[in-house]
């Protein structure tokens, strides 16, 4: 735990620095209007003559980067104006750390693959194009991207990164162990009140030790909150103006708080912590420690590989929205995953080449082949209509799911998500909230109004860093 | 033991003495079983196939040890070539390191020249720096002089510490001055005094700092994560990286490529035992 705290301290620091340098860099430009300028490069590469190569750094491991290693390799062979080449940097946070030391004076990518949290502070280094200046240029067409997707990756109405692999959380549950329960499978929870009655009834039949194994992270409360319609942070959700503060700190907030304390305390919950291997609150089902647990959308074949793979009689698996707070909530999740960033520091040509690639993987063959290959949901609709993605989904419908609920709900302010610089301080914080609830007694009203402190001060240090 | 013997005067002794060891080792037992755990863990589930590792109640001792899980690590980690990038960097920043220690070691220890205790001090307190805040610097450096992605960049930011002089100067110091005076009156400059006299009575200290060394630079996981876009420079933890990933579904590979990044570091530990601990606890009691 300590090592990644220092870790991930030392990640905010290197951001601060190069912000501090992009800042000054911007301030030396003379540059009157934006600190951009809105335009597209188009017809580089031909000027420039024959190939431009693209440098991409990009944070998936296992199959999915053997997938988008492949899908580089056909899109290479598929022309002859661009050749992209594919630099694995380890995690979403080691590829952020190492882009923004780069910032200081080194090797940049062209393009280059970001956490969904990450977006405000990559937009904050001045070292990004905006996908907007291009699509409206190009009158490339977004029509049939998913609502929700365009939203989570637009600011103040323009979009910044072109999207590439879409998560949400969903729901695991195991349906052997409800029907021990005298549940039935096919109606899985649908709020966290029916979770807790879910729960009771599973530990009273002794069909799983708890009901619910939970991780302690910040994303699943942000989730409830956008379910429930209400924004994380304030100038809706930082989308109209910079964030200023958090307004978590509230009716909602404290129901969800106090719904995990209850859970936790009364037996009906696991708290699995951290969760570092990201894999604990899914094996608390194999072990029957839990009968549930809530996770994102693009590890759904991990789980399958993993639960159903014969060594687990007990368990079959089954996936569902994920519950929220009231039945009647009008809202929607967000999305999560990762998108990419064209970086303006590099050439004219050598933008225009990874535009060509961005809106290649957006191509409805490549959303269909990546949700295929890897579990991340297609980001149009076009892209669910081809047959070998309906193919997948007769056979497995709950592929469809996280699908599905990324197009249910409003798409508002709440549900587009939050953009926020400092996130990694403030996720922080929620976490130590909940740490101090559920293991050291704390009240939950008074853990988070906490939180909401030390996210305000870690947002407003972060603000006045910017300005 | 011969029926001759008085034996009631020597039970009583013996006896305790049986327990007092029983008791110790029972003790060791359990602090070894505790430490070693996870080491024997990873070796088991390395060689089990993934479903063994996930079920429960969980297998404990290999019955069908699949060896083909390390090939596979070499190959979907390309772990050859990082291995051999890690030993390369490794080797170099070693052999670095405790030369520049020596030498440093040896100013400090017996030549007299203005400053000098003011000098170290100030050699002392780069210590309380921590490599965080230099990286930056250190990697606009690198990048300027054109060193992304090759061996120096890799090397070079780490040829000199301040730890390092530290440890040997205090092992200097023990050396008797008399001897640096016989070795003058034998003719023996600073040169030969320090490879002849000084280096092989401080070995102890010199083979602690050159394992601590070794470590150090086989553990680096950032610096050579900023530096390298290659496969041709990246180091083995980076391989280890690529292989741990948010998929659980390759676990037996992950521990594989673990015991592969872990080995060298292990044997190193086992060979040079002895010398560490004497190395290290040699300045902590005057004798």
């Amino acid at each position: 735990m300590k090592t990644q705290r220092t870790a991930a301290s030392m990640t905010g620091a290197l951001a601060a620095l190069s912000i501090a340098v992009a800042g000054i860099l911007s301030a030396c430009g003379g540059d009157s209007g934006g600190s951009f300028s809105a335009t597209c490069p188009r017809g580089e590469i031909d000027k420039a003559g024959g190939k431009v190569q693209v440098l991409f750094w990009h944070a998936m491991t296992a199959a999915n980067r053997d997938t988008i290693e492949r899908m580089v390799g056909e899109f290479n062979a598929s022309q002859d104006k661009v050749e992209v080449q594919a630099v694995f940097q380890g995690s979403y946070g080691d590829n952020v750390t190492k882009y923004f030391t780069a910032l200081r004076g080194g090797a940049l990518p062209d393009i280059i693959q970001v956490e969904d949290t990450s977006s405000q502070r990559m937009v904050d280094s001045q070292s990004v194009a905006r996908a907007q200046d291009c699509i409206d240029a190009t009158g490339y067409d977004l029509s049939d991207h998913l609502e929700r997707v365009i939203a989570y990756y637009s600011i103040e109405g323009k979009m910044w990164p072109y999207p590439f692999n879409v998560s949400n959380p969903v729901l695991y549950y195991n349906k052997l162990a409800f029907e021990k329960a005298g549940l039935d499978p096919n109606q899985p929870p649908r709020t966290l009140d029916e979770v807790r009655t879910y729960s009771q009834k599973i530990v009273d039949a002794g069909a799983a030790n708890h009901g619910m194994s939970i991780e302690l992270g910040g994303w699943f409360f942000e989730q409830w909150m956008a379910k429930a319609g209400q924004t994380f942070v304030d100038n809706d959700n930082g989308r109209s103006a910079r964030a200023t503060s958090v307004q978590f700190d509230n009716d909602t907030g404290r129901r969800i708080f106090a719904w995990l304390d209850g859970m936790v305390d009364d037996g009906l919950a696991v708290n699995v912590g951290r969760n570092p291997s990201g894999a604990d609150h899914l094996l608390a089902i194999g072990s029957s420690d839990a009968a549930m647990t809530i996770g994102t959308s693009a590890a759904m074949r991990t789980v399958y590989g993993v639960l159903e793979s014969g060594q687990f009689p007990h368990v079959k698996v089954g996936v569902a929205p994920m519950p929220g707070l009231d039945a009647a909530d009008a809202g929607g999740v967000e999305v999560g995953g990762g998108a990419l960033f064209i970086v303006n520091r590099a050439s004219a040509a050598k933008q225009e080449g990874a535009r060509i690639f961005a809106e290649w993987l957006n191509a409805p063959e490549q959303q269909a082949a990546w949700h295929i290959g890897s579990g991340y949901i297609p980001v149009r609709e076009s892209a669910s209509q081809l047959p070998d993605v309906q193919e997948l989904w007769a056979e497995f419908p709950q592929f469809k799911v996280a699908y599905d609920q990324l197009l249910s709900g409003e798409t508002n302010a709440a549900s587009a998500g939050t953009v926020l610089g400092p996130y990694a301080a403030v996720r922080e914080a929620m976490v130590e909230a909940m740490e101090q609830m559920l293991l050291q007694g704390k009240a939950p009203d008074a853990a988070l109004a906490d939180a909401a402190k030390a996210a305000n001060s870690a947002i407003k240090e972060y603000n006045d860093r910017i300005r | 033991m011969a029926t001759n013997v008085p034996a009631p005067r020597r039970r009583p002794f013996r006896w305790q003495r049986v327990a007092t060891e029983a008791a110790q080792y029972l003790a060791l037992t359990v602090a070894a079983a505790v430490i070693l755990g996870p080491v024997y863990i990873t070796v088991i589930y390395s060689l089990q196939p993934v479903e063994k590792i996930f079920s429960y109640p969980p297998q404990l001792y290999v019955t069908d040890p699949q060896w083909d899980s390390y090939k596979r690590a070499f190959e979907t980690g390309s772990l050859g070539r990082y291995l051999i990038n890690s030993f390369v960097v490794s080797l170099a920043i070693t052999a670095g390191q405790v030369t520049t220690s020596v030498l440093a070691a040896y100013a400090f220890a017996f030549l007299r020249f203005p400053f000098r205790n003011l000098l170290f001090v100030v050699f002392l307190a780069t210590l309380m720096v921590p490599w965080e805040v230099t990286i930056i610097p250190n990697y606009q450096t690198i990048s300027t002089l054109g060193w992304l992605d090759s061996y120096q960049g890799l090397i070079v930011p780490f040829l000199a510490t301040a730890f390092g002089t530290f440890l040997l100067r205090q092992a200097f110091l023990t050396v008797p001055r008399d001897l640096r005076d016989a070795a003058a009156m034998d003719g023996y400059g600073h040169i030969g005094f320090m490879l002849q006299v000084a280096v092989p009575l401080s070995r102890a200290a010199v083979g602690a700092l050159a394992v601590f060394s070794f470590l150090m630079a086989w553990n680096q996981y950032l610096w050579p994560l900023l530096i390298t876009n290659e496969d041709e420079h990246r180091t083995v933890q980076i391989g280890l990286k690529a292989l741990v990933s948010a998929n659980i579904d390759e676990f037996n590979l992950v521990m594989a490529g673990t015991v592969i990044a872990a080995a060298p570091i292990l044997a190193l530990l086992v060979l040079f035992q002895k010398q560490l601990i004497r190395g290290l606890t040699s300045g902590a009691i005057k004798g």
